[in-house]
């Protein structure tokens, strides 16, 4: 899941980056609203972390362009300002969340992890494709016969893409836009390698190869 | 107070009718004053001829020379012209008195006198008498002359007279109500205008005003606007102080979990304990700055959109409860208070029914002499025992649930500041907790109404 962080606050930035890295996020950030917006813009964030109070552009018109523009990314506001009234013209403006500041990390995330769900209309709680169930907090899958697996950071964020994309064909470039930040070394070749990892995992029915289009996630398979 | 208008209306018809009433008086009284000298002067010269025509023979008896009483209306009985001559020996009266007799005195030489009496047939005569004396005889010449007549002119005239002075004060005091009402107009109007500024409908009041009250009308306008900006400086500056508060805070609480392992954990609970007390302390603080009070609103709320913008708002933060808030308004309202603080009230009584409700929220909003929000959820409610302490737990900081009971405290807060008062009882209606707050409505209008 790639996410990107509108922040000016660099301190806050760097740590809370490394935290929803860990979580398996795969994180670019800003700290400017117009910046923040062409970002948005791009069609490659899964969920978006929204500051307010930005300079250059506030927050909330940012924000309003986005939805303007008819993009539908879901945008979860991080802000200071959460008296009830800045709520309500968050949600009005067409925010899907709203967390104020300070806040605990670990709500950040399940209230991350929640909207990710709902936004690929999933229910809340441990994800479930067939036979399969991976636990997000943990970053383990355990499969039908209740063994549990561990999963490395990529393998963790690969399969949850799947899982939350599934029964599409997922090009190696759309997968790698997912799981790698903007400034990681990407190598689609990288990706084949995990694949492969997550197959001896949850076993080779799940995941389908399409020959020169990419892989397909097969949700219904016991 | 007495209304101006009731007061300068009475005060004018008071004086009005004192100088009617004394004007018709005076005339009344002039006019009788006048026709009675005239009477009595006519009556002297009378008085005066009949003198000469009277005779003193050679007796000492008093004789009428006859020719001298040139007019009929003393031979006619009853004509209402009368004398009566006396002296110490003879008495001679007209012809016209037939029968009847005059009660007079009788009077030295010199002597004057006037009797109002009634004669025959219940004349009403004035009588002059007079003594004179003439060849050392005193003789007391008495003349009447019945005034039934004049009285009754003047009676008719004062019957004129009144109706035109009574028609005058009624369409006076009629001209002196439209001119008032005319006058006052412009206060009406402002009466009117604060009522709807406080009802938020507009924002300042007009400035075409006469300029008696023009400074009034200044102001007020000048307060309101330096109370909005007071309002909105403080605001602002208060949610710059909780952004610059807040976000070292973040920061603060961000390196504390990263570094967790490394540091003692004695060290990590009790810094962590005092970061949430500090920003229950700012949260709370800050709010209860924020709140513009009762009075003219500046931002009114509305009571559809605002309210169902809320529970959008919260159906969003509850998601994964899909839970189901009930908005019930018993009539459409207009509701005089601060977008921001009412916001604030609403959106901490729900989000507290939310928490702890399992499916149902429902907000009742009613509108009489007070406000009253009812928010009631199918929770798991409170024990009795437990209900005053609901407002005292973000005092107390109760860390069980993130954020938990400084929504109630505030809730207590925006209460106190309106002058409301908060209840709490177990739902009828969901069974879990029932929150009902009422708030008097501003009544600006009160008893400085110039109505009548």
């Amino acid at each position: 899941m790639r996410l990107l962080l509108v922040e000016d606050d660099h301190v806050l930035v760097h740590s809370l980056s490394q935290s929803l890295q860990r979580a398996g996020y795969a994180v670019d950030s800003t700290d400017n609203g117009i910046e923040a917006e062409y970002l948005g813009n791009e069609n490659l964030y899964d969920v978006i972390i929204l500051d307010l109070g930005l300079p250059d552009r506030a927050g909330l018109e940012v924000l309003k362009n986005w939805r303007q523009q008819g993009n539908t990314v879901p945008v979860l506001v991080l802000t200071a300002r959460n008296a009830w009234h800045e709520r309500v013209d968050g949600f009005k403006t067409g925010a899907d969340d709203y967390l104020g500041k300070p806040f605990h990390v670990e709500e950040l995330i399940v209230r991350l992890n929640a909207l990710m769900h709902r936004a690929q209309q999933q229910p809340g709680g441990l994800l479930h494709a067939g036979d399969i169930t991976l636990n997000e907090e943990t970053q383990m899958v355990s499969t039908a016969d209740g063994t549990q697996h561990v999963l490395t950071g990529t393998e963790f964020r690969l399969l949850r893409y799947f899982i939350l994309h599934p029964n599409r064909v997922l090009s190696k470039s759309i997968l790698t836009d997912h799981v790698y930040e903007q400034d990681a070394d990407k190598d689609s070749n990288v990706i084949e390698t995990y694949v492969k990892r997550l197959r001896q995992k949850i076993g080779k029915s799940h995941i389908e190869t399409r020959r020169g289009q990419g892989y397909v996630f097969k949700s219904g398979i016991n | 107070m007495l209304s101006l208008q009731k007061r300068l209306g009475s005060g004018l018809l008071i004086s009005l009718t004192i100088v009617f009433g004394s004007l018709w008086l005076v005339t009344r009284i002039a006019i009788e004053h006048l026709a009675e000298e005239y009477v009595v002067s006519r009556l002297s010269h009378d008085s005066e001829s009949l003198l000469a025509a009277v005779q003193i023979n050679t007796k000492g008896q008093v004789q009428m020379d006859s020719t001298h009483i040139a007019p009929t209306i003393y031979q006619r009985p009853f004509s209402g012209h009368y004398y009566r001559i006396q002296s110490s020996h003879t008495m001679i009266r007209s012809r016209s008195l037939w029968d009847q007799d005059l009660d007079v005195p009788l009077l030295q030489s010199g002597e004057v006198t006037r009797i109002h009496t009634l004669g025959p047939l219940q004349q009403h005569l004035l009588i002059l008498v007079r003594g004179y004396q003439k060849q050392d005889i005193v003789i007391s010449i008495a003349i009447a002359e019945d005034l039934s007549q004049l009285d009754a002119e003047i009676a008719i005239f004062q019957r004129y007279f009144a109706i035109t002075a009574g028609t005058t004060l009624f369409i006076l005091i009629v001209l002196q109500i439209l001119i008032l009402r005319g006058g006052l107009h412009p206060l009406h109007r402002i009466t009117h205008e604060l009522r709807e500024l406080g009802q938020g409908q507009r924002h300042s009041l007009e400035v075409d005003t006469p300029h008696e009250i023009a400074p009034l009308v200044h102001e007020v306008n000048r307060l309101l606007v330096s109370n909005i900006q007071r309002v909105n400086r403080s605001r602002n500056a208060m949610a710059d102080l909780a952004h610059a508060l807040k976000r070292p805070l973040t920061v603060i609480q961000q390196h504390l979990q990263e570094h967790r392992k490394a540091l003692p954990s004695s060290f990590t609970t009790v810094t962590e304990s005092q970061l949430q007390n500090i920003r229950h302390s700012i949260e709370h603080i800050l709010r209860r700055a924020n709140l513009a009070g009762s009075g003219p609103a500046i931002v009114r709320l509305d009571a559809h959109t605002d309210i169902q913008d809320l529970i959008n708002s919260l159906q969003h933060m509850y998601f994964d409860k899909q839970l189901h808030i009930d908005y019930v308004q018993i009539e459409p309202l207009t509701i005089a208070f601060d977008r921001q603080d009412m916001l604030e009230l609403l959106g901490n009584l729900l989000d507290n029914a939310c928490k702890w409700a399992r499916h149902l929220v429902r907000l009742e909003l009613v509108k009489n002499t007070e406000l009253c929000i009812k928010v009631e959820d199918d929770g798991p409610g409170v024990a009795d025992t437990d209900r005053a302490k609901l407002l005292q737990r973000g005092n107390r900081l109760d860390e069980s649930t993130e954020g938990h009971g400084l929504g109630l405290a505030i809730v207590k807060d925006i209460v106190d500041q309106y002058n409301g008062h908060i209840d709490f009882s177990s739902s009828d209606r969901l069974g879990g907790l029932c929150v009902q707050v009422n708030l008097p409505i501003p009544d600006i209008n009160g008893s400085s109404t110039i109505n009548d």
